[in-house]
């Protein structure tokens, strides 16, 4: 398949399976009396699954060239993260934008303030 | 070899324990340990100890070329947003400074990230579609989970006692206490 393809499709899954990890994480570290886990993390976990055996069929034979579902796991958190790192940026320039406002914004009269000052 | 994979990815484990431990509930309730953890976590994904495996070394790159930009820019970040008016009056020095420190992780970004090209990025923001995917199941499965617990019988009206307790805990707030 086109490299190309087989890029986006990596860090399509790459990210997926980093966002599910993420959120098994939290469901686990983050339990509480009144917290009901057990479905989503099944299907979480399922869907990760799900998400390395589309890479498994899409390699074909080249799966070979991994040494396991383990090594493949590695490969898609660690694209997932690269891809959350590389596209920060683009959000860190778009927020200087609220964080520009937020510098030059004039704060509206507050008569009640004023009045802690003359006290 | 693998002391590096398992560094690096306990590394990346305890990023995200701290993390939620560290958000997670009311701000009293919660975790005190989760600043040492999410430090610790840090400390694995950036000590360079053990020789990595391929994937392990793209990571320890780009998170070598995203650290420091990401903190000085989190620094002025911060600088800005505890100078800037939103609360109370403008306080120059950390307004000032911390647009400069912003500047200034600009220039970091470039110098450690000019090997990225604008087709890696466009390719990184795919990852966006996975996150949505797995963000809306998500909500999906909670949601689900959530309907299928019976709602509870109505709370029982206060008891007399229960009133009486209520109404003395508001007067003291209040400043109206007979006592």
């Amino acid at each position: 398949m086109n490299d190309i393809i087989m890029q986006i499709l990596y860090s399509i899954i790459g990210g997926f399976i980093l966002t599910n990890i993420s959120l098994i994480i939290f469901q686990v570290v983050s339990y509480h009396p009144y917290s009901r886990p057990v479905i989503p993390l099944l299907f979480q976990s399922i869907t990760v699954l799900f998400g390395l055996a589309i890479i498994i069929i899409l390699e074909g034979d080249d799966f070979s060239n991994f040494s396991g579902i383990g090594n493949l796991l590695q490969i898609l958190l660690a694209q997932g993260i690269v891809d959350v790192m590389r596209i920060l940026p683009v959000f860190y320039v778009l927020m200087l934008y609220y964080l520009f406002r937020a510098s030059i914004r004039t704060i509206p009269d507050a008569p009640l303030l004023e009045l802690l000052d003359t006290e | 070899m693998i002391e590096g994979s398992v560094q690096i990815w306990l590394g990346f484990f305890l990023i995200l324990l701290g993390t939620f431990w560290g958000r997670m509930g009311p701000a009293f309730l919660r975790n005190r340990y989760y600043a040492p953890i999410l430090i610790l976590g840090l400390f694995c994904l950036v000590i360079d100890i053990y020789e990595l495996d391929e994937q392990g070394s793209i990571l320890r790159n780009a998170i070598n070329d995203f650290l420091p930009w990401f903190s000085v820019g989190f620094l002025g970040y911060y600088l800005v947003l505890i100078g800037a008016p939103t609360y109370w009056k403008t306080r120059f020095p950390q307004l000032i400074s911390g647009w400069l420190i912003i500047f200034i992780s600009f220039y970091l970004y470039v110098k450690y990230n000019n090997h990225i090209s604008i087709s890696d990025v466009f390719i990184s923001f795919t990852s966006i579609i996975g996150i949505l995917i797995s963000l809306i199941f998500f909500m999906f499965l909670v949601r689900f989970v959530e309907n299928r617990i019976p709602p509870e019988d109505p709370a029982p009206e206060l008891t007399d006692s229960e009133k009486e307790f209520v109404r003395r805990i508001i007067s003291k707030n209040i400043g109206v206490d007979e006592e």
